[in-house]
């Protein structure tokens, strides 16, 4: 856990009180949004509806799975509008999170096992969905999605801080969920690579075989993870287009 | 039982109760989706992808108790008391 520790590489000066410093997890991120464009604009270069080659045909295969999974969720023309921002958001958050399987330790780590990272991102579905609901529905009617019409008084008054408190910790989950995978699979391993540190020679491969089994456990865990965000904000989208 | 004793025991329980829930979540999960693939074979690769959307959710609370554990062992952790001599002893050496 010590040779993952945030270095900072270009100290500025805060600007109103936040820190702009340039830290190995900024160059990350950049390195992330970079190859996340670079890819997703060679898988395009052709302009042929059919892919050809290995690379195109498995980005569009992927594609399709998490277009399959958006509109079966946003049906409609609707959906198809919302398509790009969800594809960015699952391969950012992929790569992002795959970042983290490569074993440089004091210089790349997985950007998503910060909580700043992840609570950026859950802030813009968040926000996202906020927009949508008091651009369709004005903030009347937003305000009028947490109470259901026809209930009696005693019934309303604890229901309706229970559906903002639930509808509020949404983002929070989605934060903390991505953060927590990440975080807690590179502490699984430091675990397991200590246990391996400190036996002895006649049972060292034991702790070692589940640092593999881990790693790849890890490399599970960082699709599942991605698609899980990314399905949730679809979710959380759809929830803001309905009209109650 | 100092504190750093205390943390860590609260750290092992969170961690346990949550794994207790997460097992018995996860396992009527995949004895209902199993289930479910064997009543209608077309259906299982359905059935696959939403038992581990449901599998990750619920992962995902025992992974908040493990965090809470490590913040505990974390926070438990005391410094080791310096050895400070008081003020007084030194201002009365004539």
């Amino acid at each position: 856990m010590y040779e993952l520790k945030r270095r900072v590489l270009l100290a500025l000066p805060p600007v109103l009180g936040v820190d702009f410093s340039i830290t190995n997890e900024t160059l990350l991120l950049w390195l992330a949004a970079l190859i996340t464009f670079v890819v997703l604009r060679l898988a395009c270069r052709r302009r042929n509806v059919v892919p050809q080659g290995a690379f195109e045909n498995v980005i569009e295969t992927v594609i399709e799975f998490i277009e399959r999974e958006i509109v079966r969720e946003n049906i409609g023309p609707a959906g198809r509008s919302w398509s790009s921002f969800i594809l960015t958001l699952f391969f950012f958050i992929l790569f992002c999170n795959l970042m983290g399987l490569i074993p440089l330790p004091s210089h790349v780590k997985a950007v998503t096992s910060n909580l700043s990272v992840t609570t950026g991102l859950a802030a813009i579905v968040f926000l996202v969905a906020i927009a949508i609901n008091i651009k369709l529905h004005g903030v009347l009617g937003f305000l009028r999605k947490f109470w259901t019409p026809g209930i009696p008084w005693w019934v309303a008054a604890p229901m309706v801080p229970l559906e903002l408190i639930s509808w509020l910790v949404r983002p929070i989950t989605l934060a903390i969920r991505l953060f927590v995978n990440m975080m807690v699979g590179h502490h699984l391993l430091f675990l397991f690579i200590g246990f391996e540190m400190v036996s002895a020679w006649y049972l060292k491969t034991i702790p070692f075989l589940g640092a593999v089994l881990m790693t790849g456990f890890e490399l599970f865990v960082c699709f599942i993870q991605a698609f899980v965000f990314t399905i949730l904000a679809a979710v959380y989208i759809r929830d803001a287009m309905e009209a109650h | 039982m100092t504190s750093e004793a205390w943390a860590w025991l609260g750290a092992g329980i969170a961690v346990g109760l949550a794994a207790l829930g997460t097992g018995i979540g996860i396992g009527i999960l995949g004895g209902k989706s199993v289930e479910a693939a064997a009543r209608q074979p077309e259906a299982s690769a359905t059935v696959q992808r939403l038992m581990i959307l449901a599998i990750a959710f619920i992962e995902a609370l025992c992974l908040y108790a493990l965090l809470i554990a490590i913040m505990l062992v974390g926070k438990g952790k005391e410094t080791p008391t310096a050895a400070v001599e008081p003020v007084q002893s030194q201002q009365m050496s004539p």
